[in-house]
């Protein structure tokens, strides 16, 4: 076996560390005002622009830093493109709370910071769109060694149709708005807390045609 | 800033290198008979013969190959065995001084690829296309302009070797660059289709 394989045109997810909240952050998130969700799947925070708020301006600044580093230094774009942080808020998942599969509208990255997570409080699983195909259109449906044997070391990027990451508290996860995603079930006896927010570009957006400046 | 990336749902392209054939086998190859399907691309030629492959002289260059194919699909995808993964149409293509072959793909075909039999530097690299509806990133009505090309927001090209095999996904978009050499470039291409039972004992089985 003497051979390499490109990944090509893959979907880039970035996970960094952040460091850890303040006790008088933490106290501040967990003290907010939640309000069940629609799917009666878990609570999110009332307010929906949490990281506006000033008792969490040094969490948002080192988001923002996070931020810079995955558009400008990881994906290379121009400068000219300001990326901000738009709504913001925090989920909170008690026991046998889950996130179902969907993605963020009006938004072209999306992240999620950990606040308090354990490896039993749910991974955050990353689904390829059915309209996506990196092999071979759905219609022909191949089986792969993971699904038949059900031997997870034959599972790659390559053949996956779903990602999962089992997030550390205080890691920082961004990807492009579009990739659905879910957070499995909460088993720990932490309830588990993650803030969510989506980024837009503003400033000059393309060259000389099709120039739009928001 | 420490970081990790998680490259997800990518467009796997294979690379490796084969023996090939003997130089009296190269010879006949070389030697074969060409034409010009294409009136946009006047200095890319192919052979009319579709099934190159299936001659018995060329059955230890189909053997080499079809191990390469199986390493790709069972072993880098992890396909079950449950068919066999087969090459079906085979030919050679000829790239003369300033040809170069436009963007397309492979149809009817699962895998293709393609062996390089007589290149050099100068004599055009092939380029992988993402298509317009493949999303990695954002959809194309987002123009961000980028300051650097990164394998996220560009296209892919590969300068082959002479007797290195390429695989990929036969979706893939792919071209050919202008020969800038004084040699003709010589590949043989390749597409490859399961045979045997897909999706068996349920509502979707066929049977192939």
């Amino acid at each position: 076996m003497n051979y390499q394989v490109t990944p090509l045109f893959a979907i880039p997810l970035y996970q960094t560390q952040l460091g850890r909240l303040t006790s008088l952050e933490h106290e501040f998130i967990l003290n907010l005002e939640y309000e069940r969700m629609p799917a009666d799947n878990g609570d999110y925070t009332k307010d929906k622009y949490v990281l506006e708020k000033p008792e969490l301006t040094f969490l948002k600044e080192r988001i923002i830093k996070g931020i810079n580093h995955f558009v400008y230094e990881v994906l290379d774009c121009s400068r000219e493109v300001k990326f901000e942080i738009q709504n913001s808020w925090i989920n909170r998942h008690g026991q046998a709370d889950f996130a179902g599969t969907h993605r963020h509208s009006n938004s072209l990255i999306s992240g999620v910071y950990y606040i308090d997570v354990d490896q039993q409080s749910g991974a955050i699983v990353f689904e390829k769109d059915k309209s996506y195909y990196n092999l071979w259109p759905n219609v022909i449906d191949i089986e792969f060694n993971y699904q038949t044997h059900e031997d997870q070391s034959r599972l790659n990027i390559f053949n996956a149709d779903g990602w999962g990451i089992y997030p550390k508290p205080n890691e920082l996860i961004m990807f492009p708005s579009h990739l659905y995603h879910g957070v499995g079930e909460n088993h720990s006896n932490i309830v588990r807390y993650s803030l969510a927010f989506n980024v837009f570009p503003s400033g000059n957006l393309g060259g000389k045609l099709n120039t739009l400046h928001i | 800033m420490t970081y990790k990336m998680h490259n997800l749902f990518p467009i796997p392209l294979y690379q490796t290198s084969i023996k090939g054939p003997d130089p009296i086998i190269e010879k006949i190859l070389i030697n074969s008979e060409f034409s010009n399907f294409n009136d946009s691309d006047p200095t890319h030629l192919e052979t009319p013969k579709r099934h190159l492959l299936d001659q018995p002289q060329f059955a230890n260059l189909k053997k080499q190959i079809q191990e390469k194919v199986d390493e790709y699909v069972y072993e880098v995808l992890g396909v079950t065995r449950k068919q066999q993964w087969l090459i079906t149409t085979s030919w050679l293509n000829k790239s003369l001084p300033g040809g170069y072959h436009s963007m397309h793909w492979h149809s009817n075909s699962m895998v293709s690829g393609v062996y390089y039999l007589k290149t050099n530097p100068r004599s055009g690299a092939i380029g992988f296309h993402k298509e317009r509806s493949h999303n990695n990133l954002w959809r194309d009505t987002f123009c961000i302009d980028f300051d650097k090309t990164t394998e996220y927001n560009t296209d892919c090209a590969i300068n082959p070797k002479n007797n290195d095999l390429l695989l990929f996904p036969s979706i893939l978009n792919h071209s050919v660059m202008d020969n800038l050499s004084t040699e003709d470039r010589y590949s043989l291409a390749f597409n490859v289709f399961p045979r045997g039972i897909i999706g068996e004992g349920g509502n979707s089985e066929l049977i192939l």
